[in-house]
């Protein structure tokens, strides 16, 4: 709802010629850090951890993996399990298996430097199933087929949430469709007839959506993340460092970037009638 | 025996608007005595008893010498003419001349809105904020941004009173345009440093609108104008000769009439409107009572599935009072509102969401001429303030929404202060006053908490305890001494040196680069402690041939403690805990202002060039080092020029000249679930800059033929805003190809990216 504030330059468009173009911009080269990027979730396994370096910002090559890094998950019921390296910087378990309410830590050993990740899979509510519905002649959406989630919320504040979208296999993934939500003005109400596609959909479209719990500081980490890759304009904030809870056991040493993750994962999917 | 001395007093008003003159000039020549009028025309001489010519003048109007024998105190009430057309000239300030170089006062500039009608306008839409913006010392962190920025301080940082009543958002449009109706605005004063005593309550400075007063004298008059953005009309008119005066305007945007004809479009609407009253009655030469209302609002309505507005509303009373000739005294109620609705009307996402901070203050003034080398001022003020931050209530049941309430403020603000403007010898003249102040931060009946946590990430809510309804939580108390002098060095020239201490109670809540219609203002509380600020400044005043150049170079100094920012990611709306949120810090800003001013003449304007900067340092944010601010300047040069080429023509000319805002540039990226995210190497914050802005715009004023006949008066005014089209950046923003998603790039955001035309016709009878 709070994004509902970015309608308001919308306003302006149409009485201003307000104009964005790319211009040249030359940035120092960065010092390369760690960027950790994986989940541990309630599904069964393998889970995989991908380890990289920072690049410059715009050098659009593959990110350097990070290789021969020693990972080692354990939970809080004694479990422990040394990843193996599967691709460059792909690391995956064998038998460890998330679930809710349990706690992990993740030890990463990498170019001389040890970090810790510290997470835990959150409590998650079933999606009661998608529906379809078609629109005609509702202001601000085009007339056609769309896709609805229906499903409760947990009474109780401080559950948050993400919602991944698929349309026809394919992950909307554009900067703006990173959705992360916390429940505070939702608590334990039913989250009815919210629309998944922005644009109409045709009959056999497939829509899969993945709702995904997670902890609170993973929250901020997608939330900071929502506003860093989607930060232009006049009421644009700071641009400023997203949090990791990837930190390194030696606080002068270099710090990580990126996330280890738990969350809990529901699924629904639907395929558009005519 | 006979007494030493006599008071002359009296008010000089424009014979004909019946207008009080302001600074208008009163003196004796042959004594060198002399005063200029205040606020409300007012004027009071001490003079031997005798005979005397006394000279009235004031830029614009023809002269009055009149022969006067004194013999006890003397009231004399004047009306002067405005100058027939042929010698009518541009005027820049309506102030004495020579006040320049011979008032204590610094950091204060005045424009009157004769100047500002005819300097070139965006859009066609002659604006108070952005004429301000051109004046040394003022800056802004873009155009379209809302508020303007003083001697680097934050555009909360700002007092703006139109006629006692406090404006906590001067914008339309979400800061294109300023709230102000041009055809309603007399004048204005802003105070970069030397605020007077009698005003506080924020650090960086005092921008004092004063409405037109309407007509005591002749009749029932108009003017009004058709712009591309808005219309305007204003009504004037004396209700009882000499005694009770009218003045009525309004003003409103009718973009959304053209949205009107597009089917598509036909249900949205998008308006902005103000409307403005002021009624003044004159029981007698020594009583006035003066009633100020204002309404502004700006409505955006996206046909049934977003709706929101905002605006201020705002009332003032205020009787002045004249207990003797030496003591004058003035009394106002004041009561202001800031707020904003906004909401989905209907479906499974019906929301209401409501906000607003009101203020009810009172306040009692008095002036009294001790003798005719001291001024004494005091006075007192009470303000109780209460903040609604955030109520959302769902629309319908099927709404996925639960009702939400950021709790209740409320605070009591009090002041009292003493000034005394005192001339010692020839040379040196002094003003030194001290402001004290109280305010109480109150319970409201909910929770309040304490937060503890590390410095530059979320703080936790702990100690949580219920505060009464009215109950005392925190109270804050400052002294503010204020003081300034003048030293005349010779006829035409003085140096001059201030202090000023300020503290800042109420605080706006906004982490985006422009302040926004929806940021909230919070009181200080427990947790959030008063800013305040400290500004030396030192000038050199010299003006020339005859006043008709004014210059000025003036140095400042300043520290602010207490500042306010916010943690990355903050949530500063709907938001419980926002006090979690909140970093604080120090800032600090100078800078050297170099003015020069020509009154008079066919050509007339002004040249202003600023070298300042502006830092903060906060705990929290780039290494806890300091950095500059956003609206932070390096160089400032603006150009204003108006040049009466025909009896009937005008043209004028700006332009502005300012060092690119500061900016954060990340460099380097990592990838997360497939979205690349910036890295800013060093948690570095504000390390770059955008290219340099600038910008010239031309206009035209033609004042179309009289008819001797009619008293029907008509100009076209013709405007080109960015007249070499260029795109001056409001920002760089960093992000991913929209196609190739890989790819990432710096993008420029240019606010106006083409040369604006614009034409106007104004009229009044």
């Amino acid at each position: 709802m709070k994004r509902l504030l970015y309608l308001l330059p919308l306003l302006l468009t149409g009485l201003l010629s307000s104009c964005t173009d790319v211009v040249p911009v030359e940035l120092p080269d960065p010092e390369p850090q760690l960027a950790v990027e994986g989940n541990i979730t309630d599904q069964p396994g393998p889970y995989t951890i991908r380890l990289t370096k920072t690049g410059a910002y715009f050098n659009g090559e593959e990110l350097p993996a990070v290789r021969g890094a020693e990972l080692l998950l354990a939970d809080n019921e004694g479990h422990a399990e040394t990843l193996r390296e599967t691709a460059p910087g792909l690391y995956q378990t064998q038998t460890m298996q998330g679930k809710i309410g349990n706690s992990y830590v993740l030890t990463i050993r990498a170019e001389g430097q040890e970090y810790r990740a510290a997470t835990e899979i959150k409590r998650i509510p079933h999606i009661d199933g998608l529906t379809q519905r078609t629109k005609s002649g509702e202001a601000g959406w085009e007339d056609g087929r769309y896709a609805f989630y229906n499903g409760p919320e947990l009474p109780g504040v401080g559950d948050y949430y993400r919602f991944k979208i698929w349309i026809n296999g394919a992950l909307q993934n554009d900067p703006d469709d990173l959705t992360v939500r916390a429940d505070d003005m939702v608590d334990g109400r039913y989250i009815g007839d919210i629309e998944l596609n922005g644009e109409p959909l045709q009959p056999g479209d497939s829509v899969r959506v993945q709702l995904l719990s997670l902890p609170q500081d993973y929250f901020h980490f997608l939330n900071e993340m929502y506003g860093q890759i989607n930060n232009v304009g006049l009421f644009s904030t700071p641009p400023a460092n997203v949090r990791s809870n990837v930190v390194n056991v030696n606080a002068a040493g270099p710090k990580a970037v990126g996330y280890f993750a738990g969350t809990a994962v529901r699924s629904a999917r639907l395929i558009i009638q005519p | 025996m006979p007494a030493r001395t006599a008071t002359l007093s009296g008010t000089l008003r424009d014979a004909a608007t019946g207008e009080a003159l302001v600074g208008a000039s009163v003196f004796v020549k042959a004594l060198g005595l002399g005063t200029s009028t205040d606020e409300n025309g007012f004027y009071k001489l001490q003079l031997p008893p005798g005979t005397h010519v006394v000279t009235y003048q004031i830029l614009g109007f023809e002269p009055q010498q009149v022969t006067l024998t004194l013999s006890g105190d003397l009231n004399r009430s004047l009306k002067l003419s405005a100058q027939t057309h042929q010698t009518q000239e541009v005027v820049v300030q309506g102030l004495r001349a020579e006040d320049n170089v011979k008032k204590p006062e610094m950091g204060v500039n005045r424009l009157d809105m004769k100047t500002v009608k005819l300097m070139p306008a965006l859009l066609g839409e002659v604006d108070v904020v952005r004429s301000i913006q051109l004046l040394p010392g003022v800056t802004t962190v873009g155009e379209g941004a809302s508020g303007f920025n003083v001697r680097g301080g934050g555009v909360d940082q700002n007092l703006v009173l139109m006629d006692d009543i406090p404006l906590y958002n001067v914008s339309h449009l979400l800061g294109f345009f300023s709230a102000f109706n041009p055809d309603a605005v007399q004048d204005m004063t802003l105070y970069k440093g030397g605020i007077p005593a009698r005003h506080g309550g924020r650090l960086a400075s005092l921008l004092d609108v004063k409405m037109r007063d309407g007509r005591t004298a002749e009749r029932l008059s108009a003017n009004g104008g058709i712009g591309l953005i808005s219309s305007r009309l204003a009504v004037e008119a004396p209700l009882i000769k000499d005694r009770t005066s009218l003045a009525v305007s309004g003003r409103r945007s009718y973009g959304d009439l053209f949205l009107k004809l597009i089917p598509e479009q036909k249900d949205n609407q998008a308006y902005f409107y103000d409307l403005n009253l002021k009624l003044s009655h004159r029981f007698s030469a020594r009583d006035q009572l003066t009633l100020t209302g204002y309404r502004g609002r700006d409505v955006f309505n996206f046909a049934n599935v977003f709706k929101n507005d905002w605006g201020n509303t705002g009332g003032s009373l205020r009787w002045t009072h004249q207990f003797s000739p030496k003591l004058f005294g003035s009394f106002s109620a004041v009561a202001a509102q800031y707020d904003y609705g906004l909401g989905v009307p209907q479906g499974s996402q019906a929301f209401e969401w409501t906000s607003k901070v009101r203020n009810y203050t009172g306040k009692a003034d008095f002036t009294y001429q001790l003798n005719p080398s001291n001024t004494l001022s005091a006075g007192v003020a009470g303000t109780r303030y209460r903040f609604e931050p955030a109520t959302v209530k769902p629309l319908s049941t099927e709404s996925i929404f639960v009702p939400l309430k950021v709790a209740t403020q409320q605070a009591g603000e009090y002041a009292a202060y003493i000034d005394n403007e005192q001339t010692l010898g020839p040379r040196l003249q002094l003003q030194y006053g001290l402001r004290v102040s109280v305010f109480d931060f109150l319970g409201s009946g909910a929770d309040i908490s304490d937060y503890v946590g590390v410095t530059g990430q979320r703080k936790q809510p702990v100690n949580t305890r219920p505060a009464k309804d009215g109950e005392l939580v925190k109270r804050y108390a400052n002294l503010e001494p204020r003081a300034s002098l003048r030293y005349t060095l010779d006829l035409n020239s003085s140096l001059k040196a201030s202090f000023n201490r300020t503290a800042q109670y109420i605080h706006l809540i906004s982490n985006t680069t422009a302040a926004t219609p929806l940021d909230v203002w919070t009181p200080s509380t427990q947790n959030i402690r008063p800013e305040r600020g400290n500004q030396v400044a030192l000038g050199y005043f010299r003006n020339f041939r005859d006043n008709a150049y004014e210059a000025s170079v003036e140095v400042f100094g300043k520290t602010m403690d207490n500042q306010i920012d916010y943690i990355n990611g903050a949530n500063t709306l709907l938001n419980k805990d926002l006090e979690g949120e909140l970093l604080y810090g120090k800032g600090r800003a100078y800078g050297a202002e170099f003015f020069l001013k020509k009154n008079q003449g066919k050509l007339s304007g002004w040249v202003s060039y600023t070298l300042s900067r502006s830092e903060r340092q906060i705990e929290g944010i780039n290494r806890n080092d300091w950095y500059p601010n956003k609206y932070d300047k390096t160089h400032c040069l603006n150009v204003v020029g108006m040049y009466q080429v025909a009896p009937r023509l005008t043209l004028s000319g700006n332009f502005a000249y300012g060092t690119g805002v500061a900016t954060t540039f990340p460099n380097a990226r990592f990838v997360y679930d497939g979205l690349v995210v910036p890295v800013v190497s060093g948690d570095a914050r504000n390390n770059y800059r955008v290219p340099a802005y600038h910008r010239l715009d031309f206009g035209a004023t033609l004042q179309n033929r009289e008819k001797p006949d009619r008293r029907w008066r008509s100009e076209w005014v013709f405007s080109v805003y960015n007249v070499y089209n260029r795109r001056n950046a409001y920002g760089i923003y960093f992000r991913q190809n929209e196609d190739n998603p890989r790819q990432t790039e710096a993008v420029r955001l240019s606010v106006f990216g083409s040369v604006i035309p614009s034409v106007s016709y104004n009229f009044n009878f």
